[in-house]
């Protein structure tokens, strides 16, 4: 940009408005918008909004209801234990320098393959009154569009709260795997990958069959339970990396 | 897009000047959070009403749906029950709640696209952010004050961008967080999150000369 008469672009007047250009860009453009009345209007109208998102309430207040609810969540969790962050924290920090062993990757996969078996046989022995029959093929689990699901179908309520606590605590605990990913060797990796494809198909397969029958208890602990193993594959690994 | 949408304000939030260590209001900070520790969950109300409106607020523009946001407003506090013991103190309480529920918000959001990557993959409901545009915040029974309909315009126009831009627009111009502090917390480059930007406030103004 080096002549006047050349309209900047609106990104640049963006980032004109955010100090992002250069000091040279920035005299450029300031000295078009001096002569150029259009794009002016467009920095004038721009600077109007950011200043206004900026002025805007930074409270608003919930409905008061939310409160009672949550007192009430806080109360019944006294007894429910969950991975924290700072435990997830706490391992990516120790210094125990033990190598990984094979029977400990072993055993990740054979939890994982375990979990299968068992939730794709109580799945099949809960629904087996239902119009799919569910089994497992091998060791390959049967994906979740094996168990039809109407439109709209939903999860228990009681049960959605429950599911979004362990999904993001799974999703903390899989980026720190993440991040340890390059202290694993390829094996371990591969085996870890592997059993977690095997809960995930799992919880797939359980999350549909609840989805089919959302008032069936059983599915929600076999539910459950398949969130805590992936829970379970993803703490462990995540201390087996901090300790390569 | 609802009408009723209507927020509820508390300014007095917007012009506060952080208590210092050793103020008589952080010491009484550090004295219900210590209560809290130890389980008293009367303490812990005290601390949620002094900071639920901050909270909630981002959760509702950022998901732009109530519903949402009233749900993961009550993740974030039993997120900072569960780990009060890590909070030091060194830093504001506010700030500390504010990093978990950003945290919260750009999480829920992750989880949610996947799932709906995994179940809705022949589901054609076209660009998955369009869902947003339907979903405006709205709250009912609450008196507005001068200058509110500016500001439910402009809130209303946020509601209705596409996640990813309305998450970078919320955090950079409301927020004031800057693009790599940004960055670092939804893990996204910073020149994609200036582009998010820039689309944000196109369409922003867009929406708000028609």
């Amino acid at each position: 940009m080096n002549q006047n008469r050349e309209h900047p672009d609106f990104e640049v007047i963006s980032d004109l408005l955010d100090g992002y250009l250069t000091e040279q860009d920035a005299k450029v453009v300031w000295e078009h918008l001096s002569v150029c009345d259009s794009c002016a209007a467009t920095h004038k109208s721009l600077a109007g909004l950011v200043s206004s998102a900026s002025e805007l309430p930074k409270s608003v207040l919930p409905p008061d209801a939310l409160w009672t609810d949550l007192r009430k969540s806080l109360e019944d969790r006294k007894d429910v234990v969950l991975p924290t962050s700072k435990s997830v924290v706490d391992g990516l920090e120790s210094t125990d320098a033990r190598r990984l062993s094979g029977r400990m990757i072993a055993a990740l996969a054979v939890a994982a393959l375990l979990l299968i078996v068992l939730s794709s046989g109580i799945t099949a022995l809960v629904l087996r009154n239902g119009a799919t029959s569910l089994a497992v093929r091998g060791d390959r689990p049967i994906p979740a569009e094996a168990t039809p699901v109407r439109p709209g179908a939903v999860l228990p309520a009681g049960f959605r709260h429950t599911e979004n606590e362990f999904n993001r605590t799974i999703e903390e605990l899989q980026l720190a795997v993440d991040t340890q990913r390059g202290q694993l060797s390829p094996e371990t990796i591969r085996t870890v990958d592997r059993s977690l494809a095997v809960v995930d198909s799992a919880i797939a397969e359980a999350r549909a069959a609840l989805l089919a029958d959302p008032n069936n208890q059983m599915l929600v602990d076999l539910l459950s339970a398949s969130y805590q193993r992936k829970l379970d594959l993803l703490r462990r690994t995540s201390e087996l990396g901090s300790r390569t | 897009m609802p009408t009723n949408l209507a927020w509820k304000h508390t300014t007095d939030f917007m012009t506060a000047v952080p208590p210092a260590n050793g103020s008589p209001e952080r010491d009484d900070e550090a004295r219900l959070i210590e209560r809290a520790r130890s389980g008293d969950v009367d303490a812990f109300e005290h601390v949620y009403r002094r900071e639920v409106g901050r909270v909630y607020a981002l959760c509702l523009r950022m998901t732009a749906d109530a519903a949402r946001a009233r749900e993961l407003t009550q993740s974030v506090f039993i997120r900072a029950w569960d780990r009060l013991e890590s909070f030091r103190g060194d830093s504001q309480l506010s700030s500390w709640l504010h990093r978990i529920a950003v945290n919260e918000v750009l999480v829920e959001a992750r989880t949610d696209r996947r799932r709906r990557a995994r179940v809705v993959l022949a589901d054609d409901r076209g660009d998955e952010e369009a869902g947003a545009q339907s979903d405006a915040p709205a709250e009912v029974g609450i008196t507005l004050p001068q200058d509110t309909e500016t500001r439910i315009d402009l809130e209303r126009a946020i509601s209705a961008l596409p996640a990813g831009a309305r998450t970078v627009f919320v955090l950079h111009d409301i927020e004031g967080y800057r693009h790599e502090e940004i960055s670092r917390m939804t893990g996204s480059a910073e020149g994609t999150l200036r582009a998010q930007l820039h689309r944000a406030r196109k369409l922003l103004m867009e929406a708000l000369s028609r």
